[in-house]
């Protein structure tokens, strides 16, 4: 299996606004190392401030690492310079918890999906049509709002479109941070269902993107992917298969998420206060 | 049961700017004991909002209310002056949102934001409001609750802001708290926290709260009982545990099998496509001759566009709206 993406060793602070005095630095990242091959379905999942979002940011080239290394198909991208960078970026697309905000307003959906085209002076406009409108099909999305405004759409649509624009310069690798969370779980259980038809082992290895799915939703996570990746404080605190992970968890912090994922237990009621 | 909160055929209707009347909320009906916990599931425009929103008395300026009662402890909301309503909100019955940190003042310790609430209902000095706060958040936070109290809202997490916005909601004593979202922009481990809190409160204070939330696993061990909404509709409602093991009304099974869980041994179905429900959510702006969700139902029967169905009884005292259950 061909390795798409390597990050190796990972550290990356923030400093917050000083406050008091304090000089709290936060290590978002400490020491990271995670491998996409191919093809590949990797859930990462944690607590907030678990680092799980910084990562995202990383392997997708937004924010730079304070130290480690980033490797996409062998160039090590903490060192090539901008111009390269505008080559590898639309390989890695990375889709937010709420991607469509970022819409034009006054675009319609045809314009949203054309535009990374335009943008990379390919495909004339007949074929980017033609391309288009397969991709809305691929999404799931009904053909004839192809001339509506984005704003027009359900929160569904729109990320199903924030989706459909992602793979429109076929990436390679799709990170999708909490790209499900704010929707209902009618729409989440569809938008799931469309990365598993996306990322099907039926599509060959080099023609379907890798899938990094940032979540705190184990459950979701477990379904989606191959390899489930925990994240605290930080550092990757257990890796496994979703078998694994949910049947024999190892660190307490995978076993607080699996107990939360599965709802509140009647026992609660015994359980010390908060 | 003593009955506290009894909400009666309420209809409401939202008159955008565009034209074309949304149908938010018809007819309906909801009771709710002291003490009791009730939970209403429903995915975004189904009118679960709109029904907290009315609970409270507080819907937008476009929101009209058609008909129906808000009668809490005898008193009917809905009928009351501006002035008599701000003493009953706060005081009787409170709103939490999904969005803690928007409310609170940036520049303003929480804890003074916390006594200004008691300031505004009266009846207390400065140094009983002080001591009330003080015990509330030593009950919601415990040994955090002196540094919480003298830090600023930038300074919490989401999760601590949520807790000082119950602290505001719950410090004058309501009978009733209406959480509406209150853990949708949270993680799943502070979900959880948010929701134990809740539930110490019912049981120390007695606090009866209606949960509005689209995540129906949060109600699994919380709820006492469970209303469905379905565009702008009850269209189930019964006892918690049935309504999650064994829900009666299409939409309902549907709604709780579109969520992948990892309850069984077994129940990792890596890759397997998750049950989604066909078809898109109604439009509120047309109302139906039949039953709204006939369209998107598996088990649809032609009575089924021909009218829509009432709530019919079912055993053990609870309702669904499906004429599966009756004619």
């Amino acid at each position: 299996m061909e390795v798409l993406l390597i990050a190796e060793n990972l550290v990356k602070e923030y400093a917050p606004r000083r406050l008091r005095g304090a000089d709290a630095r936060v290590r978002a990242l400490d020491g990271v190392s995670v491998e996409v091959q191919a093809g590949a379905r990797i859930g990462i999942v944690g607590a907030s401030g678990s680092g799980k979002s910084t990562l995202a940011l990383c392997l997708a080239c937004v924010e730079k690492p304070d130290s480690g290394s980033i490797r996409f198909l062998n160039r090590d991208l903490t060192q090539v310079v901008e111009s390269e960078l505008r080559g590898i970026r639309p390989q890695i697309q990375l889709v937010f918890q709420d991607s469509a905000s970022a819409f034009n307003p006054k675009f319609t959906v045809g314009e949203v999906l054309e535009e990374p085209w335009i943008l990379q002076r390919k495909l004339n406009a007949a074929e980017r049509r033609e391309r288009g409108a397969d991709l809305l099909q691929q999404a799931g999305l009904p053909g004839n709002i192809y001339g509506r405004t984005a704003s027009d759409l359900s929160g569904g649509q729109r990320q199903r479109l924030a989706i459909a624009r992602a793979l429109v310069l076929q990436p390679k690798v799709l990170i999708l941070d909490e790209a499900l969370s704010a929707l209902d779980y009618s729409v989440q259980a569809q938008i799931a269902n469309l990365l598993l038809d996306l990322s099907d082992k039926t599509v060959p290895a080099t023609e379907r993107p890798a899938i990094v799915l940032i979540s705190h939703d184990l459950a979701m996570a477990a379904r989606i992917s191959d390899e489930i990746v925990v994240m605290q404080g930080g550092r990757i605190v257990e890796r496994g298969s979703p078998e694994k992970i949910v049947h024999e968890p190892e660190h307490a912090a995978t076993r607080e998420l699996l107990a939360c994922t599965i709802g509140v237990s009647a026992e609660f009621n015994q359980r010390p206060a908060v | 049961m003593e009955l506290l909160l009894d909400v009666q055929n309420l209809s409401v209707r939202y008159r955008p700017p565009g034209g074309g009347d949304v149908f938010a909320l018809q007819g309906a009906n909801l009771q709710i004991a002291l003490g009791q916990i009730v939970g209403v599931i429903g995915e975004s425009g189904s009118g679960k909002s709109t029904l907290a929103a009315s609970v409270l008395a507080l819907l937008p300026v476009n929101g009209r209310i058609d008909a129906g009662a808000v009668v809490l402890q005898g008193t009917n909301l809905l009928e009351l002056e501006r002035d008599e309503l701000e003493r009953v909100r706060g005081s009787k019955v409170s709103l939490i949102f999904q969005e803690p940190g928007v409310a609170l003042h940036p520049m303003m310790r929480v804890g003074a934001q916390i006594e200004e609430v008691l300031r505004a209902h009266g009846g207390q000095s400065k140094g009983e409001r002080r001591k009330t706060v003080r015990e509330l958040l030593d009950l919601i936070f415990g040994g955090e609750a002196e540094r919480i109290y003298f830090s600023y809202p930038h300074q919490l997490s989401g999760g601590q802001r949520q807790r000082i916005a119950i602290a505001q909601a719950i410090v004058c004593k309501p009978k009733l708290l209406v959480a509406d979202e209150p853990t949708a922009s949270l993680d799943s481990v502070t979900r959880r926290e948010i929701i134990e809190l809740l539930k110490k409160l019912q049981r120390e204070r007695g606090l009866a709260i209606l949960l509005i939330t689209h995540s129906a696993e949060l109600l699994e061990g919380f709820a006492d009982r469970i209303v469905v909404m379905y565009a702008g509709q009850i269209v189930e409602e019964g006892d918690a545990k049935r309504v999650l093991k064994t829900p009666r009304h299409p939409y309902t099974e549907a709604l709780l099998k579109c969520r992948p869980t990892l309850r069984g041994s077994e129940d990792v179905r890596k890759h397997e496509r998750i049950p989604v429900i066909a078809g898109d959510a109604p439009d509120s702006s047309a109302r139906s001759k039949g039953c709204a969700f006939e369209s998107r139902c598996a088990e649809r029967m032609k009575i089924c566009c021909e009218r829509e169905p009432e709530l019919f009884e079912i055993e053990n005292g609870g309702t669904v709206r499906c004429f599966k259950f009756g004619s």
